[in-house]
């Protein structure tokens, strides 16, 4: 009889020293770690270095809720400019993280890619290259073609592991904003 | 009163060309001599031999393999005397001999209680003995194809989950060791955090069967046993090793037990250890799939007069990596990765796990208790705790690479109480109360919220039993109340915190009954009803599903899904000819599924489609067969089938993910006996996977994989080794490497399916 007390002592002390409470935690904090909330664009005329358009798509509460801002953007028929990625961020940390920053250093693994629909309205060229002398897509030229309307979709693919080719295929995506594109004398 | 304890024994006895006889059988069924009604549940044990095993539910049981000499088997019974009986097996050739229930073995007893109603009347099946020791080293999911009925969904070749009648996840529950196993189990790549390693028997209960198991048993019950703790043996012990060439694991597992001199204290400890690399397909390697799992577990039990007790412990951690090239960032992705024949990375021979990976980690512990009431019956009352961790690690950018993207943490209290009351004329049963509390937290992305939740429940079941017939009948309450705590926005740090409560409540029943036609002959026909509350997930989740590249919305306005099931069943299990054939009908009212939906939504990685739970009817039917002929002494054949079919009632359209008509055969050759090397057995067979053709066009962004053929071969033996028998495994799975995928990998749109695989497999015990 004493051994069974014993035991049940023994038993319901290990119970009780592992359920213990912890009702009140409270919830963590949104976060998000891949998330990329903000890209802007900007496109430098080569012909008159003072006429900057810069353009932004945005989505700081993340996948949900309210849908991304994207531009719009505007630039002039048959002009040339030099296009950077000036800001790739995420405004969900504070203060908001430099993910640009990121893929510089990691600029092996990551590649930018535009696509113009219809292809003729912009052609963007990638000058920047990584370690491994292939494109990375954080700066290059982008040529106007006659006036019209579409858009332009940029998209970073991730490429980790060596797969990087220069080409969009492999990886996959982290980000992908269709900016609507108007390609327009201004009045 | 006073009641008697009867055997009657049936033997047959087979006997081998060569002068060896090691492959005689003991058949028998245990009866109460009062009534001579069978006894479920008994254990017969072989003392010499240390072999047990448990009377069926027929009060059947048989050992197999034995040599010829004298056998002493020890037979007990809650509420009846121990009984000791010693058989010479020394049979002629071919020869069979029926013994009569004689008064000789006869033993007059005080009744104390009787074994409680053990599994229902419906369509059950077992994986024990040989066919379990063929499945070592495997995982729960993949173990239980060998059951008629049973599949497994998967994610790339580490994760694996089990299926029963096309149901997974939230609508199978998994007991192990007389626990309900609780975890994240609403993610089809969530894994049951179970180690096979520690059963001594898989019992699978196919079809709905809330009333005994409780809420969620809607497709059906996987109940994974230890065997029972020894009082009576002082030291024993057991190794596995098991190895596998495809993806160049190895696993080990020990188990030692032993009991103090008065038998009144018996303890168990058990290890298991796997390591796998990458695994193969028949053309690549599929990079980071490999893994690492160690568990532990320990049971000490104490028993005196009327009193038993057992404490349980175990713990299950694993560490496993999904299959790179199934990352993807956006449909467009998923799209690219469907096109190319091959994935674009192409893994090498490692045993290392990078992200994406898992990192999950499952502890219980258990205390049972009971007491054994002269007059009345055995009431019982059980307490378990489980924590369950999980942790996703997805590929991400270098300086975030500490870090895990999800982590859950579940923590699960049960207190169960039962009586099983002591025969009344030929009614046996139990009723009892259960409950539990849930805690649920989470960290890193949003998935599914906190929160808490309190389950009760109130059942009676009865079994009434005549001669050849046996009724069985329950009924069943249960209610759940929970409340969540999370954002309005989940991913807005400065959105409000809701607070929302939900109510769920049901009631079934069951209904069965059984009937020997004769000896080894049965037909069963079953009512049984199942019920779930819609999970966590069902209702809340909100995000991005990588798995299914689409934006998946739950809904706070489900209510409880409702299934009745009607199956019906024979079954053979003697004679030159024996099989088991079910058919079942499901009525599944208020089915829960992810429905596509035109709607698309616009995130920073681009469109995705979004998929929303939604409510229908839905049926689902099917046959399960199993035939086994026995062409002469040392060949035989058997045929496996199983079918489902799964419909929308509402519009006639096709459920997604069910399995594909499956049809399998093994040819088993017994071979003759070598001087170190006894029961000898080849297995050949070949399984055929039809093409899932019902599906509805477009639903999905690929049809289903071509239907596919696989070989393998199975050759066990015992070895002598000096004064040890050692069981000897050799298998081949998917022998001719051929390239194949299936519909319920989730992983058919990135990679083929596993390819040829060696496994050797030793046991000994000491």
């Amino acid at each position: 009889m004493k051994n069974k007390f014993k035991f049940l002592a023994f038993a319901v002390l290990l119970i009780g020293s592992i359920s213990a409470c912890k009702k009140d935690e409270p919830l963590p904090d949104v976060n998000e770690d891949e998330l990329i909330t903000t890209v802007t664009l900007r496109f430098t005329n080569t012909a008159n270095p003072s006429d900057v358009v810069t353009v932004t798509a945005r989505d700081v509460d993340g996948d949900g809720g309210n849908a991304p801002v994207i531009g719009p953007l505007n630039l002039r028929p048959n002009t040339s400019y030099n296009l950077s990625v000036s800001q790739i961020l995420d405004e969900t940390e504070n203060p908001a993280e430099d993910i640009r920053e990121e893929i510089v250093e990691e600029d092996d693994e990551h590649l930018l890619v535009y696509t113009a629909t219809p292809s003729n309205l912009i052609t963007v060229n990638i000058t920047d290259r990584d370690r491994n002398n292939l494109p990375v897509g954080l700066a290059g030229t982008a040529t106007t073609g006659a006036a019209g309307t579409g858009t332009l979709t940029v998209t970073l693919r991730h490429q980790p592991n060596g797969l990087k080719n220069g080409t969009a295929t492999p990886g996959s995506t982290d980000f992908e904003f269709t900016f609507p594109l108007t390609v327009v004398n201004p009045s | 009163m006073r009641y008697l304890l009867i055997l009657s024994f049936l033997f047959i006895f087979t006997k081998l060309s060569l002068a060896q006889n090691c492959d005689f059988s003991i058949f028998g069924t245990v009866k109460d001599v009062t009534d001579g009604k069978v006894l479920p549940g008994a254990t017969i044990k072989l003392i010499k031999e240390n072999q047990v095993t448990v009377s069926e539910i027929d009060g059947h049981f048989h050992f197999y393999k034995l040599c010829a000499g004298n056998h002493i088997l020890e037979v007990s019974f809650v509420g009846y005397n121990s009984t000791i009986v010693s058989i010479d097996v020394r049979g002629k050739a071919d020869l069979t001999i029926s013994l009569e229930p004689t008064s000789s073995l006869l033993n007059t007893v005080k009744i104390l209680g009787t074994k409680s109603i053990e599994t229902p009347l419906q369509s059950t099946a077992k994986l024990k003995d040989r066919e379990l020791a063929l499945t070592r080293g495997e995982s729960l999911g993949e173990s239980l194809k060998k059951i008629p009925g049973l599949n497994s969904i998967q994610t790339g070749p580490s994760v694996s989950k089990p299926v029963i009648h096309g149901m997974h996840s939230n609508r199978v529950l998994i007991f192990n060791s007389g626990v309900r196993l609780e975890g994240q189990q609403w993610g089809s790549e969530h894994a049951p955090e179970v180690d096979p390693f520690l059963a001594n028997e898989i019992k699978v209960v196919k079809g709905a069967a809330s009333v005994q198991y409780g809420p969620d048993a809607v497709g059906g019950v996987i109940l994974i046993e230890p065997s029972t703790l020894n009082y009576y043996n002082k030291f024993e012990g057991e190794v596995d090793v098991a190895a596998m060439s495809n993806n160049q694991m190895g696993a080990l597992s020990t188990k030692i037990e032993g009991s103090n001199q008065s038998n009144t204290f018996a303890w168990r400890l058990q290890s298991s250890i796997k390591q796998a690399g990458n695994a193969k397909t028949a053309d690549y390697i599929l990079d980071n799939t490999a893994f690492r799992e160690l568990n532990g577990s320990l049971a000490l039990g104490y028993q005196k007069g009327h009193f038993s007790s057992e404490l349980f412990a175990s713990s299950f951690n694993t560490k496993l990596g999904i299959f790179t090239g199934s990352n993807i960032g956006s449909e467009s992705d998923l799209l690219a990765a469907i096109q190319r024949p091959r994935p674009d990375i192409i893994g090498d021979r490692s045993y290392e796990i990078g992200r994406p990976y898992q990192d999950v980690q499952h502890q219980t512990i258990k205390l049972k208790s009971s007491y054994l009431f002269d007059e009345l019956g055995k009431a019982g009352l059980q307490y378990s705790f489980q924590r369950n961790i999980r942790e996703e690690y997805s590929l991400v950018r270098g300086s975030n690479s500490n870090n895990y993207q999800l982590q859950f943490e579940l923590n699960t209290q049960n207190l169960d109480l039962y009586f099983e009351h002591k025969p009344l004329g030929n009614f046996t049963g139990k009723f009892g109360l259960t409950g539990m509390y849930q805690q649920n937290f989470y960290d890193g992305s949003y998935l599914i919220p906190f929160f808490d939740s309190y389950n009760t429940g109130a059942y009676w079941i009865e079994k009434w039993s005549k001669n050849r017939f046996e009724v069985e009948a329950g009924l069943r309450f249960d209610y759940k109340y929970m409340q969540a705590k999370l954002r309005n926005n989940p991913r807005d740090n400065n959105s409000p915190i809701i607070t929302p409560e939900f109510n769920f409540n049901q009631t079934v029943g069951t209904l069965g009954a059984s009937y020997l036609l004769k000896e080894g002959l049965k037909v069963h026909a079953t009512m049984a009803q199942a019920w779930r509350p819609p999970a966590i997930s069902e209702l809340f989740i909100d995000g991005i599903v990588q798995a299914q590249a689409a934006y998946v919305i739950g809904d706070r306005n489900l209510k409880e899904e409702s299934s009745l099931n009607l199956s019906t069943g024979i079954s053979k299990t003697s004679g030159k000819f024996t099989g088991d054939l079910s058919f079942y009908y499901d009525f599944n009212n208020d089915y829960i599924y992810l429905r596509p939906t035109q709607e698309f939504i616009l995130t920073t990685r681009g469109t995705y489609r979004v998929l929303r739970y939604v409510q229908v009817d839905a049926r689902f039917y099917g046959t399960d067969a199993f035939l086994a002929y026995q062409i002469y002494e040392k060949l035989n054949i058997s045929l496996k089938y199983s079918g489902v079919r799964a419909y929308n009632k509402a519009n006639n359209s096709f459920l997604e993910l069910i399995p594909a008509d499956r049809t399998s055969a093994t040819l088993s050759l017994k071979l003759p006996d070598l001087k170190l090397m006894r029961s000898n057995l080849l297995d050949f067979n070949v399984q055929h996977v039809a093409q899932q053709s019902r599906v509805n066009p477009g639903a999905e962004p690929l049809l289903p994989p071509a239907a596919y053929t696989l070989f393998g071969a199975d050759f066990t033996s015992n070895v002598k080794f000096g004064k040890q028998i050692l069981g000897f495994g050799l298998s081949a799975q998917n022998l001719f490497n051929k390239n194949y995928r299936d519909y319920l990998n989730n992983f058919r749109y990135f990679n083929d399916d596993l390819g040829r695989n060696i496994i050797v497999r030793l046991n000994m015990k000491f």
